[in-house]
């Protein structure tokens, strides 16, 4: 199973032959959470929609379109359901996202300096706008290529390299601001 | 490509190596010339660097175990869904092709009692246990069409109950007595004649077996005196030898007849 495609296994799905779905689930769940992580800097937020990600996957597999490309449209999914909880609570958001505990995580370095630098970065992050993170999340983070990034924003290319320039540019700003 | 505005802008494309060969020359000719462009590029590495490095957090199991729990629940509906399709496939095929209201609402019941059997059975089930359960259905539904149809005014139809059990792996107390009925009561010799040879089917049933001994004494028809002999040798009931022999006493006896008690007394010895 571990040579079949993203694409294959869900086309099984549509046919009701749930057992790659398993498989998918192992290939995506660090991603997903480690995306909802960055955009929220909430760990149980990050889980809980983690699994409404899966679970939307479950029951509205049919959804998919043969033969279209998996990661998209899963990133797709998980943006939809991150907007989605966002708009519902903006008004009980915290301004101040508090990075100090998730970069002690993310940071598992011997090296202070290091670990600093980390820390100083995650702060620069939470300062962009959600829609400048999310962009630097998928194509920076979690290295998607600027194809499928396009894909789940649903612009084209060459826009989706502008958006990453100008927040690599804000992001560039506000970290050397720090240190 | 002097310009330190439009090398910026190809800074990040430039450090992901996304640039074809001559723009990525431009960018660096000018960063040998442009402390300021030097400097950006620098911190764009180290940023970009240290993006790449940020370690991966993995989340709690939980939310494995909760998604394979969602997925084999999602697979046991499929399977039943399944199931169900394949219910209503056996009924269309037991269903009389000349639609009477009897075999529908029979068949409505048995249909009704099914799903409510499946309804209230636990989620979780194997597979063997759930073909094992169909059959089992299937074969409840047969002996409820076959009772019900035994009893209907047309030969034909009643010839058709009988056959019904030519494909039941065994028959129970109502089903053996039922045919047994119908051989010493049946008007239609066709109908006694199947049913003899629905009975010698079931010949692990002592019931049956005594049934066809005692139909060799009664009946009185030729063509199933001839069918009962036959069923008799085939389930190598050696009970009957005294009642062929006192057979082959009869003056009256059809000659057709006498020759296959002959034979038939000379197998079963």
């Amino acid at each position: 199973m571990n040579s079949l495609s993203d694409e294959f296994l869900m086309a099984e799905a549509l046919d009701d032959k749930l057992d790659g779905l398993g498989e998918l689930f192992e290939r995506y769940n660090v991603n997903l959470f480690n995306f909802f992580l960055r955009l929220s800097h909430d760990h149980d937020l990050s889980h809980d929609l983690t699994q409404n990600v899966f679970f939307r996957l479950l029951k509205y597999r049919k959804s998919y379109k043969r033969g279209s490309r998996f990661k998209p449209w899963i990133y797709q999914m998980a943006r939809n359901i991150y907007y989605d909880h966002y708009r519902k609570h903006v008004e009980k958001r915290d301004e101040f996202v508090n990075v100090s505990g998730l970069a002690e995580a993310w940071s598992d370095e011997e090296d202070l300096l290091k670990r600093e630098q980390i820390h100083l970065l995650e702060k620069a992050m939470s300062l962009l706008s959600i829609e400048k993170r999310e962009v630097l999340i998928m194509s920076r983070y979690q290295g998607m290529k600027y194809e499928e990034v396009a894909e789940v924003l649903d612009c084209t290319v060459s826009a989706v390299k502008v958006k990453v320039h100008r927040a690599m540019k804000e992001l560039k700003e506000l970290y050397f601001k720090q240190v | 490509m002097g310009d330190c505005f439009e090398v910026k802008d190809y800074l990040t494309s430039y450090l992901e190596g996304s640039l074809t060969k001559e723009e990525e020359k431009k960018v660096e000719e000018h960063l040998e010339d442009c402390p300021s462009c030097e400097e950006e590029c620098k911190q764009m590495r180290k940023l970009l660097g240290l993006m790449g490095s940020a370690p991966k957090i993995l989340p709690d199991d939980s939310i494995r175990f909760s998604f394979e729990q969602l997925l084999n629940e999602e697979k046991t509906k499929i399977s039943l869904e399944r199931k169900k399709e394949k219910r209503g496939a056996i009924v269309r095929t037991l269903w009389p092709k000349n639609g009477q209201q009897w075999a529908a609402s029979v068949a409505m019941l048995i249909l009704g009692l099914g799903l409510g059997y499946y309804v209230s059975k636990p989620a979780l089930e194997s597979t063997l246990s759930e073909v094992e359960a169909l059959r089992r259905e299937m074969t409840e539904m047969k002996e409820m069409m076959m009772l019900t149809k035994l009893n209907q005014p047309l030969a034909s139809d009643r010839l058709q109950a009988v056959s019904y059990t030519y494909s039941m792996e065994e028959g129970n107390t109502e089903v053996i007595e039922a045919l047994i009925n119908t051989l010493n009561n049946d008007g239609n010799e066709n109908v006694r004649m199947a049913a003899v040879d629905a009975l010698a089917h079931f010949s692990n049933d002592q019931r049956a077996r005594e049934a066809l001994l005692y139909a060799l004494k009664q009946q009185d028809d030729p063509a199933i005196q001839i069918a009962i002999i036959d069923a008799l040798v085939k389930i190598r009931e050696k009970k009957a030898l005294p009642q062929m022999q006192k057979l082959l006493k009869e003056k009256e006896l059809h000659e057709v007849v006498r020759n296959k008690v002959k034979d038939g007394i000379s197998s079963l010895i």
